[in-house]
């Protein structure tokens, strides 16, 4: 029997070793593509390898440079967008993202410091130390029901006083974590203008009026959807309708 | 009716009228049709309600000469409210081209000597001499003109088409609008007329383009569809959906009018037909089957719904091709009369910063083909694809204001001169292209190259404490190179409070809580003999506490109270029984060796706590300690 659980053992690790060892290999192509100047085979890369293995706010900044690279400052401002959502605090990430918006004629929107700390952790990060301390109430909680059952005795006073100091420290700090992840959570649908140019109509029709323009790699607000059309408010207070296809969402598969 | 009823309903009149009185006086004024041909007639109405102007005359006014005039009045009841209007009518006849200002009056009321005051109206009268230049080809057999008419075409429905059975009527005796007759003499029940600004326009100039449909007052038709141009020579702006909707006289005919103003536009040169369609559907009220039958009128009418596409008026648009000569390179297809200016923000910047210029294009033209003015090449500034936002200010279309933001980026530091702009477009009435220099002002560029962006947790590039702080010549620019590692992987972005899983786990360590809370708030199922062992314990305790701190104190008395007390409760807790009864008598009987174990401490307390002092040489720590060993025994 034991020797079954090893050989099953040594053969996940095995699979998971060579299935690292492939991603680690497209991985490496990929980046060699990239410094040979063969921008578009090396955005293909990592396309690939998000496809194949999801993402990661490496993979995302690797994409993001090689398309800012060749030429698509607005694929590239959404998956510096994406490598910011999954790593907040990254100074790189920062870096390069203000540097594609300059160069699109965007204006800069790097974070406030208190945003910078609020981000430091990434929204699943803050949820699972939310969760950390939803448990400790909870284990604390059935801990004093099982104190109250005990003895009356020195045991059970030393139990009840853990309890109490338990729950002294984990309710405070699970509100405290709870309204952060609040603040951090990504409550607005935002997309990025990836073609060149995003025509905002006044309604959702192709022969409605149009009503302005936004620039490619413009990060907006997705408020509503009808048909092919998604109702968009730009940075600056400007709304309208735009088509689908003009926008990608920061956060995949949201519109 | 009966007498009774009738007294009773004209006491209640007269006693609303008492109560109501007249409402304030006000007046309206109406001009139909707003824009006629030269040598057309166009009527001026002022209707005056509570009030009442002796002697109106209209004074003098340039461009139109006075016809005729008439006065008529009627008593109006809208609810409880009851007002008394006077209508004075004048007949004008247009006698040049151009907008005619009927001024504002100010009136006399003949009744208080209030002053009552008009709104001035413009009539715009067309006819300016149009005929088409030489090298515009002609496509079509001339049209005939509309009588006193030299600008637009205008022709009566049917007279070019054979399919359509209205036919053309000299009558246009009505506000200068032509009316057809139906087949049956009658004047038209449904006509439309089209009134283009000119008929003579270059390729992709907006004309404004008045359309206007006719329906007879008592022709009890209804249109809900918007009109259509007939062909695919123009192409014509959105119609909005609500037309402008009045009452008007043609001749001594009442009609509704439902009108728009649109543009066309015309993408391609040579003489085209021009002509409006509307589908119509009205009922047509039949006589009473029984001529006898007393509610025929009301009841015996049968109605037909018929539908027809009516079309309007033809007319013949000569559209001329753009001269080739003299076409700037900047010329993006604008035609029309524009003004530009143009500003740009912030004055001051660093190098590799935006600055974002604002062009605003105001005027008449078709501003589809309006684009951002172009920026000369310039190796000092890198330029950005503009952005358009327009606000129309006509319902045409063709007035309007479009304003361009446009991003440049300085390459190099310096007082730099923002690249030169210009914006060229065709004048229709210059018969030239005209190109206006827009200026700019010249911008502070600090640096010297382009410096790396603010990182995150930094002050923003904006912020001058950052920019006096940056380096006098810092590195270019350029994109931090690639991570080497994969990094840590999810399968998607979607955040975990979007997952079923999370809420689930949220919902079950909630629910332990909430178990947990009851079954605190529930508690143990309480126990008499538990208890009672509880308060033994815990006064033991306090005995145990007692010995100790009597013995440091060399307090004999507490000492053995507190002894003899802890040897009863350590008894009592063993052999389930009350604690005050177990003196040394009754320990001897239930254990007797027991009983000569605890006897000398039994007999040194009784001797202790009775006399109230402690015999001499009485070493109460030794005590102290034997009774605990005495403890241990009766503990196990």
């Amino acid at each position: 029997m034991k020797s079954i659980g090893l050989l099953l053992l040594l053969i996940l690790t095995a699979g998971r070793t060579a299935c690292a060892d492939t991603a680690s290999d497209a991985l490496d192509a990929a980046n060699q593509a990239y410094t040979a100047g063969r921008y578009e085979e090396a955005a293909r890369g990592f396309q690939e390898l998000i496809q194949a293995h999801g993402y990661s706010a490496s993979l995302c900044f690797n994409l993001a440079n090689a398309e800012a690279k060749a030429g698509h400052p607005g694929l590239a401002i959404l998956n510096y967008e994406r490598a910011r959502y999954l790593a907040p605090g990254d100074a790189e990430i920062d870096h390069n993202l203000q540097l594609a918006r300059q160069q699109a004629g965007l204006k800069s929107n790097s974070l406030r410091w208190w945003q910078v700390a609020l981000r430091s952790l990434s929204l699943n990060t803050w949820l699972a130390i939310v969760d950390v301390w939803l448990a400790l109430i909870a284990l604390a909680v059935l801990a004093h029901v099982f104190v109250r059952r005990l003895e009356p005795g020195p045991r059970r006073a030393a139990l009840g006083k853990v309890v109490k100091t338990v729950l002294f420290v984990a309710i405070p700090c699970f509100l405290f974590t709870s309204y952060i992840a609040l603040l951090a959570a990504p409550l607005r649908i935002e997309g990025v203008v990836v073609s060149k140019q995003a025509v905002l109509r006044l309604s959702p029709f192709d022969s409605a009026e149009r009503i302005g323009t936004l620039p490619e790699g413009e990060l907006v607000t997705v408020e509503q959807q009808h048909d092919r059309y998604l109702r968009i408010e730009a940075r600056d207070g400007r709304y309208g309708w735009t088509t689908r296809p003009t926008l990608e969402p920061v956060i995949a598969g949201t519109f | 009716m009966n007498r009774a009823a009738f007294t009773t309903l004209a006491l209640l009149f007269l006693a609303v009228l008492a109560t109501r009185g007249w409402g304030a006086v006000s007046v309206q004024s109406r001009l139909s049709p707003e824009q006629v041909n030269i040598g057309d007639e166009v009527s001026v109405t002022y209707t005056i309600s509570n009030g009442q102007v002796d002697d109106f005359q209209l004074p003098a006014i340039d461009g139109v000469t006075v016809e005729g005039s008439s006065t008529s009045a009627q008593i109006v009841m809208s609810g409880l409210s009851v007002s008394q209007n006077f209508s004075h009518t004048f007949l004008l006849v247009a006698n040049r081209a151009g907008n005619v200002i009927i001024p504002a009056l100010e009136l006399k009321d003949s009744s208080n000597g209030a002053i009552i005051k008009t709104h001035a109206m413009v009539l715009h009268v067309l006819g300016v001499a149009t005929s088409p230049p030489a090298q515009a080809p002609s496509m079509a057999p001339p049209a005939p003109q509309s009588p006193g008419a030299s600008g637009p075409v205008v022709m009566p429905p049917g007279a070019n088409d054979a399919d359509n059975s209205q036919a053309a009527s000299p009558d246009s005796g009505g506000g200068g609008v032509p009316v057809p007759t139906d087949p049956d003499g009658e004047p038209a029940r449904v006509f439309d007329q089209i009134t283009p600004q000119t008929t003579t326009a270059y390729v992709g100039e907006s004309v404004p383009l008045r359309i206007e449909s006719y329906i007879r007052a008592d022709a009890n038709a209804q249109q809900d569809s918007l009109p259509a141009l007939t062909g695919s020579d123009f192409l014509m702006n959105n119609l909005s959906l609500r037309p402008t909707e009045e009452g008007v006289s043609a001749g001594s005919i009442e009609y509704i009018r439902d009108s728009w103003l649109t543009a066309i536009s015309a993408p391609r040169a040579g003489d085209f037909p021009l002509q409006a369609t509307r589908d119509t559907y009205w009922t047509k009220s039949e006589t009473p089957s029984m001529p006898d039958d007393p509610f025929g009128p009301l009841f015996g009418r049968r109605s037909q719904l018929m539908h027809k596409d009516i079309l309007s008026n033809k007319l013949v648009m000569h559209i001329l091709p753009l001269p080739e000569e003299g076409k700037p390179a900047s010329f993006t297809g604008a035609i029309g009369k524009f003004q530009v200016s143009g500003n740009a923000t912030p004055g001051t910047v660093e190098v590799g910063d935006p600055v974002t210029i604002r062009f605003t294009v105001t005027g008449t033209g078709n501003f589809d083909y309006v684009h951002a003015p172009a920026l000369a090449s310039d190796p000092a500034w890198k330029s950005y694809v503009a952005t358009s936002k327009i606000t129309y200010q006509d319902e045409s279309h063709t007035q309007a204001m479009k304003t361009f933001e446009q991003a440049v980026i300085p390459q190099k530091g310096g007082a730099l001169k923002l690249p030169d702009a210009t914006f060229s477009y065709f004048d229709p009435e210059a018969k030239r292209y005209i190109t206006v220099p827009v200026s700019l002002p010249v911008i502070n560029v600090t640096g010297s190259a382009a410096p790396a962006p603010a990182i995150a947790g930094a002050s923003s590039s904006s912020d001058p404490s950052v920019a006096s702080a940056a380096p006098a010549a810092p590195a270019p620019a350029s994109f931090a190179p690639n991570q080497l590692s994969l990094g840590w992987l999810v399968p998607d972005l979607t955040p975990a409070y979007k997952r079923t899983w999370f809420w689930v786990v949220q919902g079950a360590l909630g629910l332990v809580i909430v178990i947990g809370l009851v079954l605190s708030a529930i508690g143990p199922r309480r126990d008499p003999a538990r208890d009672q062992s509880a308060l033994r314990h815990a006064s033991l305790r306090r005995e145990h506490e007692a010995m100790t701190q009597a013995a440091q104190a060399g307090d004999a008395v507490a000492f053995f109270t507190a002894a003899r007390h802890a040897v009863q409760l350590q008894l009592a807790e063993r052999w389930h029984v009350p604690s005050e009864s177990l003196n040394l008598a009754a320990i001897t009987s239930r254990d007797p060796a027991l009983g000569e174990v605890v006897a000398p401490l039994f007999a040194q307390a009784d001797d202790v706590i009775y006399s109230g002092r402690a015999p001499a040489g009485l070493d109460l720590n030794e005590w102290d300690r034997r009774t605990r060993e005495m403890l241990q025994p009766i503990r196990t």
